[in-house]
């Protein structure tokens, strides 16, 4: 393949995402509809992710990073994952940029993103070249991309030959740091903006924030977070929870009563924890930890930070944002307020080893 | 802390243990105790005032078991859960594997309470018919496991039940010919053979396909799950292992339900049923808690209880745990029956979906040994 038809494959994609995002098309009347049956979030939350969370732009730079990142096959298979439907045009874009043939699993959960994403492309060979299938099959050499827990990737890959080589994107999540030096308002509008989408659901969806200074302060910050999130979910409803997600809910609340305090969002739980903090379920709940002791605030999070995939920074980057950049140097760094929306340069995580052969493979490396 | 309202508790407790244990009613409720335990233990801010607050319930208005919140099994990994202060600590036992670099612990101003209801419901359930039986156990010793809440009970089996003691875990390596010399030395007597599934697991392994017989009335009580090991067994796919390994009934293969965050066990009526016993007996697959342990299933978002027969989380009660929290809540599926109760395994957590961690992924980060 050469690089221009490389590009074509790839720009061919983003033009059929930007027909989904928009609500005056049919592709896009029709996605809307499919994904409010499958996603279990609310149709503002559908909207939201398609207006200002698909990646409907790409520059020539980016484009080039992508390419770059992509490498290059004679086939590539795809495992798409279901917590951000978006996910699925980079896992896309990744894959045709790479290989002339893409083979495609969709998520049991989710699939309609995907595949209405295929059928809106244009270019008929450009959407021919992408197969949907049951289950993949990949033959000794050939790259397979996997996108989901790492639990459900070890058992996948435990189907294939040592010698097929995947690269992949496993479990994480997102952290904020908020800086001495920040304005709270701003830091708690910047953080929901980054809470809100997919209903916090996805890898790079913050589930902790990191707040230089005393507990007073942090305080300060949770009460400006609460009034984002109650104001956010009026206009974009929480969807719908499942009952086991219910249930991590529940017993987020209880623990962070006796461990810390709690501030209740509406629906949202955020708990103020000062030395060990619980890992809230998704559905836009947070911890605020309380980091006026650099080493406390750092020693719980070091036994996380293979996790951490993404880092949302308030402010210019102080002590503490360097420090925790330190712990988790792979996650995908970002001004706060934009971790939801990364560049379309390549795999949004960055803590990937690239291709590895899966007789090699070691997913509890993390652990 | 009041030790003098502690030690005064304690002392109903095990009241309430001597009288129940041997069949006989107690002096006073167990909503009683229970109610005055939650009382000291909020006094005492181990955290539980915090969950009656945020419930709109007063301590001193507490009058059923019921209506004391339960405290989550998480909580001891990330606090200290005691009316005591560290000074006074007699023991403390640890849970498994890391939470944000803490490890859970559980602990205890006396394990005399611990003991005595270890002890108590021990010789009902696993050793009715026996003043004393030769032990094997499949762990390490307490003098060298000293956080294994696992470990001080089987110590205290040894002292009370045993006729001899025989440990084999050394380096963390189970020892079949150590077995093998328990077995000629018993000289056809009962044989209790106690240890973690895992550790069970691993002696088969070990024997590969060969079987060791043990001594007719011989009876074994295996305890825990597979968190955090590289295999997992079906549950009854173990028993049977066991069971044809050492040339004995499944009936007599019991299985132990416990934990760090607890002071008292139940366990599996079936051993009591293979001796003929009619009473406090139960077919496999069932769960007896002593009369000082309240075993509920709850509905896992509302934490009411559910209707009968039907799945819940366990919700427990327990008066043993005097200095800590009377009533826990864990993530273990049950179901309650008349006789007892079935596990079925912890909740299934929300996420992960896609690559979105969840929160037993991530708390099972880094495990290791169960106690």
């Amino acid at each position: 393949m050469t690089r221009d038809e490389c590009e074509h494959r790839v720009r061919a994609l983003v033009s059929a995402a930007r027909k989904l995002a928009d609500n005056r098309t049919a592709e896009g009347t029709a996605a809307r509809a499919m994904l409010l049956e499958t996603t279990g979030l609310s149709a503002q939350g559908i909207e939201l992710a398609l207006c200002e969370h698909l990646e409907t732009t790409l520059s020539k730079e980016q484009l080039t990073a992508l390419l770059d990142a992509a490498g290059s096959a004679s086939r590539v298979h795809v495992l798409l994952a279901a917590n951000v439907f978006v996910g699925a045009l980079r896992a896309l874009t990744v894959a045709v940029g790479a290989a002339l043939e893409v083979v495609v699993r969709l998520s049991t959960r989710e699939p309609s993103f995907a595949r209405c994403l295929i059928e809106a492309i244009d270019d008929a060979s450009v959407r021919a070249s992408i197969r949907i299938v049951p289950t993949l099959e990949p033959a000794p050499g050939e790259h397979v991309h996997l996108y989901g827990s790492d639990r459900a990737l070890a058992e996948v890959c435990s189907a294939f030959h040592p010698d097929v080589l995947v690269r992949l994107h496993g479990t994480g999540f997102g952290l904020a740091v908020i800086g001495a030096d920040v304005d709270l308002d701003a830091a708690a509008q910047a953080l929901a903006r980054d809470v809100v989408p997919f209903d916090q659901r996805g890898c790079l969806s913050p589930r902790v924030a990191l707040v230089e200074g005393d507990d007073a302060r942090t305080q300060r910050f949770g009460e400006h977070v609460v009034r984002q999130l109650e104001d956010w979910a009026e206009r974009v409803p929480l969807g719908h929870l499942a009952a086991e997600e219910l249930s991590e809910r529940r017993r987020f609340r209880d623990t962070s009563l006796m461990t810390g305090r709690v501030l209740d969002a509406g629906e949202s739980v955020l708990a103020i924890a000062k030395e060990s903090w619980l890992l809230p379920p998704p559905g836009r709940n947070l911890v605020l930890a309380v980091c006026n002791d650099g080493d406390t605030c750092l020693l719980s999070l070091r036994a996380v930070a293979s996790f951490v995939a993404a880092l949302g920074i308030a402010g210019h980057g102080g002590v503490l944002a360097q420090r925790v950049a330190a712990i988790a140097p792979r996650a995908r760094r970002s001004v706060l307020g934009a971790m939801q929306r990364p560049a379309l340069d390549g795999p949004v995580d960055r803590r990937s080893d690239g291709l590895v052969r899966v007789g090699e493979l070691q997913l509890n490396s993390r652990r | 802390m009041n030790h003098h309202e502690s030690d005064a508790l304690h002392a109903r407790v095990c009241a309430f243990i001597d009288a129940t244990g041997a069949g006989l009613p107690a002096a006073e409720p167990f909503d009683a105790i229970a109610c005055d335990l939650a009382r000291m233990q909020a006094r005492a801010r181990t955290g539980v005032e915090h969950l009656l607050a945020a419930r709109g319930l007063s301590p001193e208005n507490l009058r059923l078991a019921s209506e004391i919140p339960a405290v989550p099994t998480d909580v001891f990994k990330l606090r200290r859960v005691a009316c005591h202060d560290q000074e006074h600590d007699e023991v403390v036992f640890r849970t498994s594997g890391t939470t944000v670099g803490q490890r859970g612990c559980h602990a205890m101003r006396t394990a005399r309470t611990y003991l005595h209801a270890a002890l108590t419901w021990g010789r009902v359930m696993l050793f009715p018919d026996v003043k004393r039986v030769h032990m094997g156990l499949l762990a390490a010793p307490f003098s060298i496991a000293r956080e294994s809440s696992l470990a001080f009970m089987l110590e205290g089996f040894t002292a009370s039940f045993g006729t001899s003691a025989s440990w084999f875990m050394h380096n963390d390596e189970l020892s079949v010919e150590a077995l093998e010399r328990l077995i000629k030395r018993a000289s056809g007597e009962p044989i209790f053979l106690a240890g973690a599934s895992f550790a069970f697991v691993h002696l088969l392994d070990g024997l590969g396909a060969r079987t060791l017989r043990l001594p007719a009335g011989s009876r074994i009580m295996q305890t825990g799950g597979f968190k955090g090991r590289t295999r997992e067994v079906e549950p009854e796919q173990l028993r049977a292992r066991i069971a044809a390994t050492f040339c004995l009934e499944l009936d007599a293969v019991a299985g132990e339900y416990g934990m760090t965050e607890l002071s008292s066990q139940a366990y599996e009526g079936c051993v009591r049923r293979h001796l003929g016993l009619k009473t406090r007996a139960a077919p496999r697959g069932i769960y007896i808690a002593p009369p000082w342990m309240r075993v509920r299933a709850v509905d896992p978002v509302t934490l009411a209880p559910v209707a009968a027969g039907e799945v819940g989380l366990a919700r427990i009660e327990d008066l043993a745990n005097v200095d800590s929290a009377v009533v826990i809540q864990t993530s273990d599926r049950i179901r309650e029956l008349v006789q007892g109760f079935t596990l079925l395994g912890r909740e299934p957590t929300a996420t992960p979906r896609g690559c979105s961690i969840g929160i037993d992924e991530i708390l099972s980060a880094g495990a290791g040994a169960s106690s």
